[in-house]
């Protein structure tokens, strides 16, 4: 019997017994509602053979307000197979749900969303600050850029802005790199697949004795790319010039945009599988320079590379720098980077916690946020293995695998309670990409999860208590989306600092609002957003369970719950 | 994982002396065949062919399954290849049925500890100590354990402890040293860290894992141009250890390759463990008696390390083993033109002109 299995039955065994039963202290419980508001499309990547690697990473999704009703839609990747792609018939395509009321309506067509390629990361943001997100879809294969005219359309302009870069794109991130007031641009690419003649099956390629497919290592990686805003609806590809392209290149999943050295500009780190990752550090000009390596973030704690897939990113440990963890392939812990300030970071994978429970899991997407709505930050990740056969004999590890949940004890240090959140967390899948974001607006986090193959998940959030803070971004000198904004949060004695960004994780883009967890405190003292421009907006006084608008150069006011437009 | 496989030297699984067997003789009956497969597997794990260890295990096992000794081999092969969560199974097997050795098999620690099941990983490190209260090898274990889990203000000390009595130039002592300083780095201290990383250097210095922290302990004490050469030694010994460490998973699957072997001293070579690319050369002669190619592969390692009359002996030896094989011959005329020996290269040309009826180029 495999050594993961008594693990597994008894995380079952907990969770139904949990069920039947009174609620425990603990974590938020979630139920998969994903069949219920009308989320359907199965993902579709190759075959269940999984005989190359175009078949194993599956696709993402991003939560947007797309239609600005004031809730969260969702748009939804989806890939192909390589029959389909060699002979030029369409992939499964994107599909765009429409929320109404918590319930969802595909409107992909009438939407101007369809496409019929190999789509793998989405990432969402007003790129061209008209007041409304448009959607950027990393593929495999040229990728799309889809504009919205703020009437509830799209239309695919990644030709004309100049970002239809053909290499396979993985995830993708908008951030202002320059500070000029508009947000650049950055893809993840992952490697060179050469669909006429793919590398295939044939007994070369081994893990733990079976033969399996082959990749990434011996297929050429291709490296990242970055379009710098133009700000006329056109980008430009200035990766060289901003000092964006890494010695050697990797093979890029994960990309975040994060305050890596809290001097307020934007950094960029990079997972990339079987390679170093690259955390390239912003001199303040839009210009960076990789520096991964000595900041303690490129390789395992042991000196090694590991096989970076996701990236979850925030303030762990509350001493209001940004941590990072990042997913890893099975054998490997995943890594949590804690922040120690001047720019150094420690692998404290082990330390944390978080290392530990994920030895025997391949991760994908993950998140550090506050599920419990405690005042800090959790983590999720959702697993999977790449090879059918990790359900041999002797691998360590499974094919399906369960998703985990971490509760953090407020110091950052995590204790994994996937058992207590429900049987549809726990059961056994091939999960890939995480998306969070309040689809049903009732102050906590939902999970929406893809699933390698299979339908997909929407994990309903109902946390045990704990008040909420949402706060809702319009820039006007800086970027209209508000991302890089720095949102401090006092309340019960505690500082809680967030940042806003456009996508993260795994191929996939969150809640563009920030949210806050409160705990049992009976008022928010204040809540402070500092602009990437500078400027600084504070309210004082606020309660809990409130939803705030932060307008740059106007301040916070309080507005009702779905709170749209300005 | 070198720590891993320098402690299952002490294991026993290689070293150990076959079970004693009746005389051969025309009188004497034919071995049992639990002997029979017993000894297969010692022979064949002294020959590192895993999956023939494993299999004769395997067969030996349903004649005597309550035969601690083929649970204990068994864990140890199993530990030996990875395959750790089946290597922990074992080791409880062993155990149950032969409770007093626990003093002696910090193992099953290890093979938890390396499936991240860090609970039992201390709770069988502390049972090994709670009946052997000096074993090293499960304190060093358990200083790590405790490490993983956060507990550095009850690691620090079990590292010391370590460190004190591990001998000078173990591994054992390069590791306990290399966490210390992992523990002083992590704490801020990189003045502290580099301490202890640098004699962690001096005791094992081919790690890439120790440049690694190294040269963030020069970064973090502001030693920008220090903190870039460790980072650039970190490259190379990276780069050639994760080719060492492929070539041994293939080495595990498909024992015997000796182009493999080859590989390995190269790389071993290249980071400069000049006396580890000797021994891995060593094992390939030792494993192939009908082939001269790794004895030449070992000419060549001697002499390239300024060792010519060791290497003459290995080609006088080659030449008596393998006299019908002309590249062997080539490499002596080589070898003997190179050092201005004309007799002896004339009659290497000579032999080889007799074998091949060419001359040697």
């Amino acid at each position: 019997m495999d050594p993961r299995a008594p693990r597994l039955l008894a995380y079952l065994a907990l969770a139904l017994l949990q069920g039947q039963g009174s609620a425990p202290p603990g974590p938020s419980t979630f139920r998969d509602v994903a069949r219920d508001v009308g989320l359907l499309v199965p993902n579709v990547c190759g075959s269940t053979k999984k005989d190359y690697i175009i078949e194993v990473n599956g696709s993402g999704a991003g939560w947007l307000d797309y239609d600005g009703d004031g809730d969260l839609d969702l748009w939804v990747a989806n890939g192909s197979t390589l029959e389909a792609l060699r002979g030029g018939s369409p992939g499964a395509g994107n599909t765009l749900y429409r929320n109404d009321r918590g319930r969802f309506t595909d409107v992909t067509v009438e939407a101007g969303a369809a496409s019929s390629d190999f789509g793998c990361g989405v990432a969402a943001a007003d790129f061209d600050g008209d007041g409304d997100p448009d959607v950027f879809v990393a593929e495999l294969g040229p990728d799309r850029l889809f504009r919205n005219d703020g009437c509830g359309r799209f239309a695919e302009c990644g030709h004309a802005a100049g970002v239809d870069d053909p290499r396979w794109g993985t995830s993708a991130v908008f951030f202002d790199a320059d500070l000029d007031g508009d947000l650049d641009l950055y893809v993840a690419n992952y490697l060179d697949f050469d669909l006429a003649h793919p590398k295939g099956p044939g007994g070369t390629c081994q893990w733990k004795g079976h033969p399996v497919m082959c990749g990434p290592q011996g297929l050429p990686p291709c490296a990242g790319a970055f379009f710098r805003n133009e700000g006329d609806g056109r980008f430009v590809e200035a990766s060289a010039q901003a000092g964006l392209r890494a010695p050697a290149s990797g093979y890029g999943l994960g990309v975040v945009a994060f305050d890596a050295e809290g001097d307020g500009d934007p950094d960029l780190y990079v997972a990339n599988d079987s390679t170093p990752n690259f955390l390239f550090l912003n001199r303040g000009d839009g210009r960076f320079a990789e520096g991964g390596f000595l900041a303690g973030v490129a390789l395992s704690s042991q000196g090694r590379e590991q096989a970076g897939m996701g990236i979850g990113v925030g303030d762990a440990d509350g001493n209001g720098l940004e941590d990072l963890l990042v997913t890893n392939f099975s054998g490997e812990p995943n890594a949590f980077y804690r922040n120690l300030g001047g720019g150094l970071f420690s692998d404290d994978a082990f330390p944390s916690g978080l290392g530990g429970p994920s030895v025997p899991l391949l991760g994908w997407g993950t998140a550090l946020l506050d599920l419990d709505l405690d005042g800090d930050l959790d983590a999720i990740t959702a697993n999977g293995h790449v090879y059918p056969q990790a359900e041999l004999p002797g691998s360590d590890s499974t094919y399906a695998q369960p998703l985990q949940v971490f509760e953090n004890d407020g110091r950052g240090r995590f204790r994994e309670v996937g058992a207590a959140c429900g049987p549809d967390v726990v059961a056994p899948a091939l999960r890939r990409a995480v998306a969070f974001g309040d689809y049903d607006e009732d102050g906590d986090l939902d999970l929406f999860v893809s699933v390698l193959g299979g339908a997909p998940q929407l994990l309903q959030s109902d946390p045990r208590g704990g008040a909420f803070l949402v706060v809702r971004l319009r820039g006007r000198r800086s970027n209209r989306d508000g991302t890089g904004a720095k949102v401090t949060v006092e309340a019960a004695g505690r500082k809680q600092v967030r940042f806003a960004r456009g996508g993260y994780s795994f191929q996939s883009s969150n809640d563009p609002r920030v949210h806050f967890g409160l705990g049992g405190a009976s008022r928010v003292d204040s809540v402070e957003i500092l602009w990437p421009s500078g400027t600084v907006g504070r309210i004082e006084g606020v309660a809990p369970g409130s939803r705030l608008l932060g307008v740059e150069g106007e301040g916070l006011r309080v507005e009702a719950r779905g709170g749209k437009g300005e | 994982m070198k720590l891993l496989l320098l402690a299952l030297g002490a294991l026993g699984f290689p070293q150990e002396s076959a079970p004693s067997r009746p005389a051969s003789g025309p009188e004497s009956r034919p071995a049992p065949p639990l002997e029979t497969l017993l000894r297969r597997a010692l022979e064949t794990y002294a020959a590192e062919d895993f999956p023939a260890a494993e299999s004769a295990l395997k067969e030996a096992l349903p004649l005597a399954p309550e035969n601690p000794e083929i649970h204990r081999r068994l864990a140890t092969l199993y530990l030996r290849v990875r395959r750790f969560g089946d290597s922990a199974r074992c080791f409880e097997r062993y155990l149950a049925l032969e409770p007093s050795a626990v003093g002696g098999c910090p193992w099953i620690g290890n093979a938890y500890h390396e499936i991240g099941d860090f609970e039992k990983a201390e709770a069988w490190y502390r049972r090994v100590l709670g009946a052997a209260p000096g074993n090293l090898e499960a304190k060093r274990g358990l200083a790590l354990t405790l490490h993983k889990k956060g507990d550095d203000a009850r690691a620090e000390p079990l590292f010391r402890e370590v460190a004190a009595s591990a001998k000078f130039g173990s591994v054992a002592l390069a590791a306990a040293r290399r966490y210390l300083g992992e523990i002083l780095l992590a704490r801020g201290d990189g003045r502290g860290a580099i301490l202890e990383l640098q004699q962690a250097k001096a005791e094992d210095p081919f790690s890439a894992e120790v440049a690694y922290a190294l040269a963030r302990a020069f970064a973090a004490a502001g030693e920008s141009a220090r903190a870039e050469e460790e980072r650039a030694r970190h490259r190379l010994l990276n780069e050639h250890s994760q080719e060492i460490e492929a070539l041994r998973a293939h080495l595990r699957a498909r024992p015997g390759d000796l182009e493999a072997m080859a590989k390995i001293a190269g790389h071993l070579s290249a980071i400069g463990d000049h006396a580890g690319a000797e021994r891995t050369l060593r094992r390939a002669v030792a494993l192939s008696p009908n082939d001269p190619s790794p004895r030449l592969g070992l000419v060549d390692f001697l002499e390239a390390r300024a060792r010519p009359e060791e290497a003459r002996r290995a080609l006088e030896e080659a030449a008596l083993l393998f006299p019908e094989a002309p590249s062997v011959f080539e490499r002596a005329f080589r070898f003997h033109r190179a050092r201005g020996d004309f007799q002896a290269m004339y009659e290497a040309a000579e032999a080889f002109h007799r074998l091949t009826g060419k001359a040697p180029r």
